[in-house]
């Protein structure tokens, strides 16, 4: 199966996309059984996932999938009811078939498991307790298949033929030579069927004999004498397909299976049918996209070095050809930028099904609303956004919406709202996840963060409720199975910083909780603000900045031991960044830099500024990437590298 | 005289077996060639009826010759020799329009066998 490896990264893919339409598909299902639509979509990906998999090879996977068709079939064709059941055991088994692929993406190829869905699945639909059968059931459905094109074929003028071909006992090369028959062949007419299958039949896996179920307008004796043609053949068999036996089966076809048939005729062998009509758009790897990007990227900085040399020289006609250099390569930056956005939904797709099953584990009648899931991010935040997501649904679900018990006491509807929405603002997108249940109660978080030595004095309720962001805090009583094991929020919100974004809570008691995140578009290219500690210059990331103060040493108190500066009446804590990074700063006066973080001001201690400047952010690896004072490195235009300051890590 | 054949092989020992075979089957070998680039050309000088090719050969391979050779005359007849374990080279000629394939080590009969056929 080695030919199939290199399909490999486009199954994977496209297994987990057929894999969530099957989930949306059966939650439609689920809310509305009558929702015919939804099964349609339900059997289209199924079937596509089964023959996908079968085509790699991955037995287990196929054989799943093809018993989740069956018991959905009898569910279709009416001779079942669509029972809790059969809902639960499949998807249990779009679950394991997740597994399956995950597996299969990490190139374990060990065997799971699956008797036990097997059975639930044959047990749920009370039919097929027999494989023999479900197989025999595939194999007639391929015959009728097969009639079809034939009898669609021969309506054209085509004439079908088995054709069987024996090689002769020493033939080298089986493959190749079973090949350059398939290749005559196809010259002239269309291979539907091959015994063994094409891959087997290239990879030469056959004893000496292979059967194929060949269309063409040619005659018998015509294929006769193209077959002899070839060398090392001892004996080929053509045997005309009965014409009268096919236009029978015809009668009880519908036209939707001849569409499909007719679409399928030429690509059956080859293999190549997944895809064929996927919309105009192209699969690219990743890595290609990064190196463009970083490719532009670094035109863009040798635009600026070709721009400042010009600006020294004072070459005049070199200024309208740099112009349009620089009009180019500023639409080629946002181009790849816009190449390089997804819609949320990628990640938020999966949630309905996750929420479901919370709410199932809780028993919690929760309505998950989604909004805004056409917003783009950047591929990068897309990816990473899972994961923080994920945590904070379950929190709400498990935390926030209280029991139906309670929620009838407080005359709240039974049913509890958890709603994600996502909207785009000037260069930020911001996420919000809201629910309707009890609220963050500042008592109790208080007396949890006395409990665990956190300083509370003094702070307001919406400050105290920030507290759960705290590392090691949970006020969870009991911890379950879905949630608060004490790490928690602080996780997520350490993740939101590393994607350059923050995270804040609201929260009312008895009406609800929402989390606001607030990211950037994308990763790549950011404003920034120059600045200068001794002789090294840093960038700041500028959407972090809210002003920029010169100070004299003398305006930075001291209080409990740490350095403040009054600002607005408000102190804001003192960062020296040259203490933080090692560097030693020369004396004179000195700049404040104010940024926001979430709800808190900072001061942010340097010589001296430089300027504003668009900067690429370039990742740091190795033993820089785990210095983490640092975001990145960039490029400036006159060839200079400089380091870019992690606000968030130098505040925290 | 019988079909004109030209053998194209980079070792010299390959071209003479395989011309020893042919000619005792009653070819004549026109021309032979050590690489793709002369294969091509000698092609145009020569026209035969029938080109044995190897796969791997130094300038221009096989494959780039057989190419070369089918876009200068589709309907020209070329036998690939292949060794062992080039299985998905040979489908490549095949694809590109090879009218056959011959596996050394090369057996008398059947290098006969598929340029007869071929040539028929």
């Amino acid at each position: 199966m080695d030919d199939n490896s290199r399909y490999k990264d486009v199954f994977l893919e496209e297994s987990d996309e057929y894999l969530q339409v099957l989930n949306d598909g059966m939650l439609r299902l689920e809310n509305d059984p009558a929702d015919k639509e939804a099964l349609g979509d339900i059997f289209r990906a199924a079937h596509t996932l089964k023959g996908m998999a079968a085509t790699m090879g991955y037995e287990t996977m196929s054989n799943l999938t093809h018993s989740m068709e069956s018991a959905l079939e009898l569910f279709r064709d009416g001779n079942a009811k669509i029972s809790a059941e059969l809902v639960t055991s499949i998807f249990k088994s779009l679950d394991r078939l997740s597994e399956i692929v995950d597996k299969l993406r990490v190139d374990d190829f060990s065997e799971t498991d699956i008797s036990d869905l097997l059975l639930e699945l044959s047990d749920a639909s009370d039919d097929f307790d027999d494989p023999e059968l479900t197989n025999t059931e595939t194999d007639l459905q391929e015959e009728e298949t097969n009639m079809m094109i034939i009898a669609e074929a021969s309506r054209k003028g085509y004439n079908a033929f088995e054709i069987s071909v024996t090689l002769e006992e020493q033939t080298a090369l089986k493959g190749a030579r079973a090949y350059l028959v398939v290749n005559r062949l196809e010259q002239q007419g269309d291979i539907i069927q091959s015994t063994p299958s094409p891959e087997e039949l290239e990879a030469g896996d056959f004893d000496f004999q292979f059967k194929l179920l060949y269309l063409t307008k040619l005659t018998e004796e015509e294929i006769r004498y193209e077959l002899e043609g070839i060398a090392e053949l001892e004996k080929v068999h053509i045997q005309s397909m009965d014409s009268t036996a096919i236009e029978s089966v015809v009668e009880e076809a519908n036209i939707e299976n001849k569409v499909k048939a007719d679409g399928d005729t030429s690509t059956k062998v080859t293999g190549q049918g997944h895809g064929a009509n996927l919309s105009h758009s192209i699969r690219v790897d990743i890595g290609k996209l990064d190196n463009f990007m970083n490719l532009v990227s670094e035109l863009v900085i040798y635009r600026n070095q070709l721009e400042d040399i010009s600006s020294n020289l004072k070459i005049g006609e070199i200024n309208e050809p740099l112009t349009n250099v620089a009009r180019i390569s500023t639409d080629l930056q946002d181009l790849v930028l816009k190449i390089r956005m997804q819609p949320v939904s990628v990640v938020f797709n999966r949630f309905p099904r996750m929420v479901r099953d919370l709410s199932k584990e809780l028993d919690k009648d929760i309505d998950f609303q989604i909004d805004g899931e056409e917003t783009e991010l950047d591929r990068t935040v897309v990816s990473e956004l899972g994961e923080p997501l994920i945590h904070l649904i379950r929190n709400a679900a498990d935390h926030g919406i209280e029991s139906a018990k309670d929620r009838r006491a407080q005359e709240k509807p039974e049913k509890g709202i958890v709603k994600l929405s996502a909207y785009q603002e000037g260069n930020r997108v911001i996420i919000t996840l809201s629910d309707d249940g009890k609220g963050l109660n500042p008592a109790t978080i208080k007396e949890a963060a006395i409990r665990k030595g956190l300083s509370v004095e003094g702070l307001k309720d919406g400050e105290i409720q920030q507290l759960i962001f705290n590392p090691g805090f949970s006020t969870a009583k009991e911890v379950t199975s879905v949630s608060g094991r004490g790490v928690g929020m602080d996780v997520v919100k350490q993740k939101i910083s590393s994607l350059g974004g923050t995270i804040e809570v609201v929260s009312e008691v008895g009406v609800g909780t929402t989390f606001i995140i607030k990211l950037p578009l994308t990763l790549s290219i950011i404003q920034s603000l120059m600045v200068k500690l001794a002789d090294e210059v840093f960038a700041v990331p500028l959407g972090l900045v809210e002003k920029v103060v010169k100070v004299e040493e003398g305006e930075i108190l001291e209080s409990h031991n740490k350095e403040i500066y009054m600002y607005r009446g408000k102190a804001i804590p003192v960062i020296r960044v040259d203490e933080k990074l090692g560097i030693e700063s020369v004396d004179g006066e000195k700049h404040l830099i104010l940024v926001h973080l979430g709800d808190k001001h900072y001061g942010l201690l340097v010589d001296d500024l430089l300027g504003q400047q668009e900067i690429v952010i370039k990742k740091l690896s190795g033993v820089l990437g785990k210095m983490k004072e640092y975001l990145g490195a960039t490029i400036l235009g006159n060839g200079d590298i400089t380091l870019i300051l992690d606000v968030g890590n130098l505040c925290s | 005289m019988g079909k004109k054949v030209m053998v194209v092989d980079d070792a010299v020992f390959m071209r003479m077996k395989l011309k020893d075979i042919l000619e005792k089957g009653g070819f004549e070998v026109v021309a032979e060639a050590q690489n793709g680039i002369e294969a091509v050309e000698m092609y145009k000088q020569e026209k035969p009826d029938l080109i044995t090719m190897d796969i791997t050969m130094p300038e221009m391979d096989g494959i780039a010759a057989l190419k070369e050779i089918k876009s200068l005359n589709p309907s020209a007849k070329v036998v690939m020799c292949s060794a062992m374990g080039q299985q998905s080279m040979v489908m490549d000629a095949i694809q590109a329009g090879a009218s056959d394939f011959i596996v050394k080590p090369f057996q008398t009969d059947r290098v006969l066998q598929s340029m007869t056929k071929v040539s028929g």
